[in-house]
């Protein structure tokens, strides 16, 4: 360990050392200010001319930079759009091939079923029918006939029915026709109206207008409107 | 008494709504006055009805002197005035003043009656005629109407 005053005299070095530096910093920069003012003073309108033109080069570079940064970004952008049309393209016809084949094998399975049902069903009622009447009981018979009854009255309430709403369909046209009839004969006399409102003032001169007036008067006198 | 020349003169409905207004003034005039002569009742009416009123008052014989003589022959002729006919005839144009004469003509003798003359274009030409509450149909669009 060294002692107090070799320790004083290494702080004293710091200590000047330090300054030293700090006082080159400084003349340093007043050389600096000195030299820029001289500059300044030879000639102030180049330097600014200068200035100028610096500047503009650099906004100049700026823009570019800018531009270029924005084509390619929208290139890329481009890009990404494309392959995502082209992906969502792809996906729907898969999506679209798939769902035809489903609801044709659908469709396929459903008119198989349904025709084997029918067919099942047809030959059922054909057998019991047929087993009803090869049968010799008066009853059973009677069974048979009654569905076949059943059957032709129910055609028959069907077919009453259809003419039902038919005739229900024809009231309601009927009546249509006549409204719009009705509607037709007051637009057609409005317009006569309006046509006589509008050509008569034309057509009748004044003289027409009083001949009419005292024609009124005379007819109006023989109806004895005046007593 | 039955005839009022003053009444008899009148044409229009404009003129008995003028002799009744005249004739009420008269009145009120009469009522504040001390005595009735010829200039209060000259002064209040106009010439025409002034003389027809002059005149209905010499056949009636009316005392000038007496008030209420005169105020109840006043109230004969509001009386009557209000019993005169009023009909509106209703043209689709503005009648010239010679058609106007020719139909105050035609409607002499029909009784006494007053006119007012209206106009409407809606009734296209002819004559629509309002009286006692009644409308009589002469116009081309009641015509029209038929047609259609």
């Amino acid at each position: 360990m060294p002692n107090i005053s070799a320790q004083i005299l290494y702080l004293n070095i710091a200590i000047f050392l330090f300054n030293f530096a700090f006082i080159q910093i400084i003349v340093r920069k007043l050389l600096e200010n000195s030299k820029l003012k001289q500059q300044l003073n030879k000639n102030p309108e180049q330097e600014i001319i200068k200035a100028n033109e610096k500047a503009q080069k650099i906004i100049t570079k700026a823009v570019e930079s800018a531009n270029n940064i924005v084509s390619q970004t929208s290139e890329k952008v481009g890009q990404i759009d494309t392959k995502i049309d082209s992906k969502l393209v792809q996906l729907s016809q898969t999506q679209f091939s798939r769902l035809e084949k489903s609801t044709e094998k659908f469709q396929n399975e459903s008119d198989k079923l349904l025709e084997d049902l029918s067919v099942k069903f047809e030959q059922k009622v054909e057998a019991i029918i047929k087993d009803l009447r090869e049968r010799e009981n008066s009853s059973v018979k009677l069974i048979a006939d009654n569905i076949e009854k059943r059957i032709q009255e129910t055609n028959e309430q069907m077919v009453r029915l259809v003419k039902e709403d038919f005739d229900k369909a024809k009231i309601g046209v009927q009546k249509y026709r006549e409204s719009k009839e009705q509607q037709i004969d007051l637009i057609a006399s409005e317009l006569v109206k309006t046509i006589v409102k509008k050509v008569l003032p034309n057509v009748l001169s004044k003289e027409m207008h009083q001949e009419l007036i005292l024609e009124g008067i005379q007819k109006a006198k023989t109806d004895n409107v005046f007593l | 008494m039955e005839n009022f020349n003053c009444i008899n003169n009148l044409l229009t409905v404009s003129d008995l709504d003028q002799l009744r207004s005249e004739l009420g003034l008269l009145k009120d005039d009469v009522f504040t006055s001390k005595e009735i002569d010829i200039d209060t009742i000259v002064s209040s009416l106009t010439e025409d009805n002034a003389n027809m009123f002059l005149a209905d008052l010499n056949v009636g014989n009316v005392d000038l002197k007496s008030k209420d003589q005169f105020i109840s022959f006043i109230n004969e002729i509001l009386d009557k005035l209000e019993k005169v006919t009023k009909v509106s005839l209703i043209f689709a144009i503005r009648p010239t003043l010679s058609n106007i004469n020719k139909i105050q003509s035609m409607l002499q003798g029909e009784g006494k009656q007053v006119y007012e003359y209206k106009v409407d274009s809606n009734i296209y030409g002819g004559v629509v005629i309002m009286k006692d509450g009644l409308s009589y149909d002469y116009s081309i669009k009641s015509k029209v109407e038929e047609l259609i």
